[in-house]
Order: structure tokens, then C-alpha cells, then sequence
């Protein structure tokens, strides 16, 4: 939906717009969102641990802030693939393709980055928050590693980078980190 | 309540319902993100460009042919007194020569 | 921001002429003359930039007419509130601005003081505390980023920042707690 923050939209209407043949929303912007949720679910299963865990006021205050960091990168990412669409399908010069090109890989792996610590701290919540809500606090850690492993392959599919480059090591480094929390998650007890 | 604040080219959501006070104080702390590195280096380095262009102005009065030869490279004399010709610095420089 | 010095100490070894001093003023307001153009009032990135330097231009210049040096955050406040009020009315060319600021930015710019308190607190946690909490919450930074950083493994990253948020608090509180 042209004009619109996704950020701003109804969740229908998101749903929607994601369905819709049209480039964008897309993998990015979904990645995005869905580590923002993870971080959502991370918050709340700290907030309910006060009382048996002592650092849950911290893990809180930075799952808050990693919300706040993921969700406007969905609209960031579109934006940057709808700049670097228009650069392809246009004719314009090399360098502005390129820098357009670089700057629509620096998104996922934003991403990526921001899903592995969601990740970590989902995956501290599944093991020492309040017993309830580990289980909310596993499946944000999973949903967090595939945000990640989602974000890293967009990294990937970027015209500007290649495999040993260092953004794909970076983005492969965040996968690789979100997955061994997500792991960890899993295995704690309830 | 939401409050939207732009901040560096990013919209930047913060949702003021606190549960805990180190919550709030995480958002208190990001409202003072860092200045850019380059704003901040040409603040600091005020003195000695300002002491540079006294320096130049100084000689430029006294010494004709070195104010035609100065007002002919700005750069160059800031660049070799070791200041950055930065434009506000290369701004000021030219309304004291006049 | 180093909590050893006060403002007025400060000041003072910069009327003397001590480079080291104005660079360390200049790094104790420079996100706080950059949060009020750009938060406060909205500047656009080149307004804000250019009104940035003209208040530190104008502190250098007039910090002998400062006549309380310990109130030196409030006279730059005025200061950047000044110059980025009359950067409005130019733009819209109109007359200077009296001292009219809408309700919005009133708010916001009283969260900024706050937000400098805070900050002056931070600067007298340890120093792995302050970056800790610097470099994730005002720099965006990861976990494996501060861990690579700080050499510290990055795993133990979120607990560390938890802990020095609950220094923080105490320090604020005038509590203390071990970290």
C-alpha cells in the first residue's frame, strides 16, 4: 500500500497487502515483523517473572528495544527493494545501481542481527523466567532464528554480495547465533 | 500512548507503557543518540581553526603579497596550518579577508 | 561524558584556553544540542547540522559572558532553542520567532533534560557499564558487535546490560547495588 507505514496498518490489511502480486511487502518485511513479534513475546514473558527472576526488568527493557528496532525495518526494507527495483529497471549508471543495490542488502542484514539477540534473550527467558511463559519465550527464540535465517538468505540473493563477502558472513554469523539460542530454548525445562 | 519520534532517517516507536522502571529508563537513555562523528570533530577542533585563521588573517593584514596568494587557495593555507578546510571554516575565513 | 569534572570546573579550563577541556565539553552537549534540533524542533539534517556548529561556534565565543558557569547546560539549551526557532521563521520567511514553542516540542525538550540527567548518572556507573548500555541503547549496537568491542563473549552481553540498568536505577535512586 502506497503512503503507508506497514506499521500503521490493521493486520488484515497487512495480510492483504502481503498477498498481493506485488514485490513488496515481502520476505524482508515479513522477517522483520516476525522478529519484532518474537521480541513482543520475549517482553512479555519477562514482565511476568519478577518475582523468581532478577534481571526480568532488564530482559524486558532490552526486548523493548529490540521491538522497537525490527518493526520499522519491514517498511525500511521495502523501501530500499523498491529503490533498488526501480535502479534495475531503469537505465541508470553503475555506481548508483550499485550504492542502491548495497543499501537493499544493509536491511536483512540489519535484521539478522536484530534476530539473533531476540534470540539470545528469548532464549535466557526460556530458561529463567516464570514457568508459565517459558514456552512463549521457546517459540519467540524459534521464531526469532527464522527471521534470521530468512533475513541472511535475502543477504544472500543481493547482487552485491558475494559469498565470502563480509555482510554474508556477518548475516550467516546472526543465522548461526539465533539457531544455537533457538536451541538452547528448546531444551530448557519447563 | 505512542509517540513517534524521527530520528537519523528512522521512525522510532515508543510505546510509553512501562512495567518497570529500568523500561523506562532504556527509552530515557536512546532519546541521546550520538551527534554524527563529523559534526562533532569540526565542533571540536574550534580552537585551533579559529586560532589558524586568526593566525592567517593577522599575516594577510601585514603582508599584501601573502593575502593575494591566500585569498587565491583558501584550502591550501588552512590545509598547511594542519586545519581541515571545512566549508563553515573556509566561510568564515573569507568574510575576515573581506 | 567524564563525571570527575562538574560543569563550572569545566567551563572554567575553557576560558583558559585548554583544547582538552573544550573538546570535552563539546562531547558532553553534542547529543544534546543534536537531540534538540532534531527531536525539539525537527530540523531537517542540513538545518540541524548548520545550527549545531553556530551553537558551538556561539558557546566558544560568548563563555566568557556566562555569568554562572554551573548553569551552563541551560544557557546551551536556550541557545539551540534560539538559533533553531529563528532557522524556522527564516525558512518560512518570516519575522524571528519570540519564545513561542508548541506544546509537542515543550514536552519534548523537557524529556531531553531528563535524558541528560540520566546520562550524567550513566557517566558515574563503571566504565563497562556505561558502554554496555551506551553502545545497545543510544547506538543500536548487537550483542556480537559490543562483545567484539569489549572482548567480552556475547552471551554475556544481555545479562550485563540488565545488571548495569539496575546500577543505573540505584544510582538514580542513590541506592547502591553490586553488580
Amino acid at each position: 500500500m502506497a503512503g503507508s507505514d506497514y506499521l500503521d496498518l490493521r493486520l488484515g490489511e497487512f495480510l492483504d497487502s502481503l498477498s498481493a502480486p506485488a514485490p513488496t511487502p515481502g520476505g524482508g518485511a515479513v522477517a522483520a515483523l516476525t522478529v519484532s513479534l518474537a521480541a513482543g513475546l520475549v517482553t512479555m514473558a519477562a514482565r511476568r517473572s519478577v518475582d523468581s527472576w532478577s534481571d526480568a526488568p532488564g530482559v524486558a527493557a532490552q526486548a523493548r528495544a529490540l521491538l522497537a528496532r525490527a518493526g520499522p525495518l519491514a517498511q525500511t526494507d521495502a523501501d530500499a527493494w523498491h529503490a533498488a527495483l526501480a535502479a534495475l529497471e531503469e537505465p541508470r549508471g553503475e555506481t548508483e545501481l550499485e550504492e542502491r543495490l548495497a543499501k537493499a542488502a544493509e536491511v536483512p542484514l540489519a535484521i539478522a542481527d536484530t534476530a539473533a539477540d531476540v534470540a539470545e534473550l528469548a532464549a535466557l527467558a526460556a530458561e529463567m523466567g516464570e514457568g508459565t511463559y517459558r514456552g512463549d519465550a521457546a517459540a519467540a527464540a524459534v521464531l526469532a532464528e527464522a527471521g534470521a535465517r530468512a533475513a541472511a538468505k535475502l543477504v544472500g540473493l543481493n547482487l552485491t554480495v558475494t559469498a565470502d563477502d563480509a555482510r554474508m558472513v556477518r548475516a550467516r554469523g546472526a543465522a548461526e547465533a539465533a539457531r544455537a539460542a533457538a536451541a538452547r530454548a528448546l531444551d530448557s525445562g519447563p | 500512548m505512542e509517540d513517534r519520534s524521527r530520528c537519523e532517517g528512522l521512525v522510532i516507536r515508543v510505546n510509553r507503557h512501562y512495567v518497570f522502571e529500568e523500561e523506562r529508563l532504556a527509552d530515557v537513555l536512546a532519546t541521546l543518540r550520538p551527534a554524527p562523528a563529523g559534526w562533532v570533530e569540526i565542533a571540536r577542533e574550534l580552537p585551533p581553526a579559529r586560532a589558524a585563521i586568526d593566525a592567517l588573517v593577522a599575516r594577510a593584514e601585514q603582508d599584501a603579497a601573502f593575502r593575494a596568494q591566500l585569498v587565491g587557495d583558501l584550502e591550501g593555507a588552512l590545509a598547511r596550518e594542519g586545519v581541515e578546510p571545512e566549508a563553515r571554516v573556509l566561510a568564515e575565513l573569507r568574510s575576515r579577508l573581506g | 561524558m567524564s563525571a570527575d569534572v562538574s560543569d563550572a570546573q569545566l567551563v572554567h579550563r575553557c576560558r583558559t584556553g585548554e583544547a582538552a577541556a573544550w573538546r570535552e565539553l563539546v562531547d558532553r552537549y553534542s547529543r544534546y544540542v543534536y537531540a534538540i534540533t532534531t527531536q525539539g524542533f525537527r530540523l531537517r539534517e542540513h538545518d540541524a547540522e548548520d545550527v549545531f556548529q553556530e551553537v558551538f561556534t556561539r558557546v566558544y565565543d560568548r563563555l566568557d559572558s556566562l555569568r554562572d558557569d554551573s548553569a551552563v547546560r541551560p544557557w546551551i539549551a536556550q541557545l539551540t532553542r534560539r538559533l533553531c526557532l529563528d532557522r524556522i521563521a527564516a525558512e518560512r520567511r518570516e519575522q524571528p520567532a519570540d519564545e513561542l514553542v508548541s506544546p509537542e516540542a515543550e514536552a519534548v525538550l523537557a524529556d531531553l533534560d531528563e535524558s541528560f540527567a540520566v546520562h550524567e548518572a550513566l557517566s558515574r556507573l563503571p566504565a563497562q557499564c556505561r558502554e554496555v548500555l551506551d553502545r545497545f541503547f543510544t547506538r543500536d549496537e548487537s550483542y556480537r558487535t559490543i562483545g567484539d568491542a569489549l572482548h567480552l563473549p556475547p552471551g554475556t552481553i544481555a545479562s550485563r546490560i540488565s545488571r548495569c540498568l539496575a546500577k543505573l536505577r540505584s544510582e538514580l535512586d542513590g541506592r547502591s547495588v553490586a553488580v
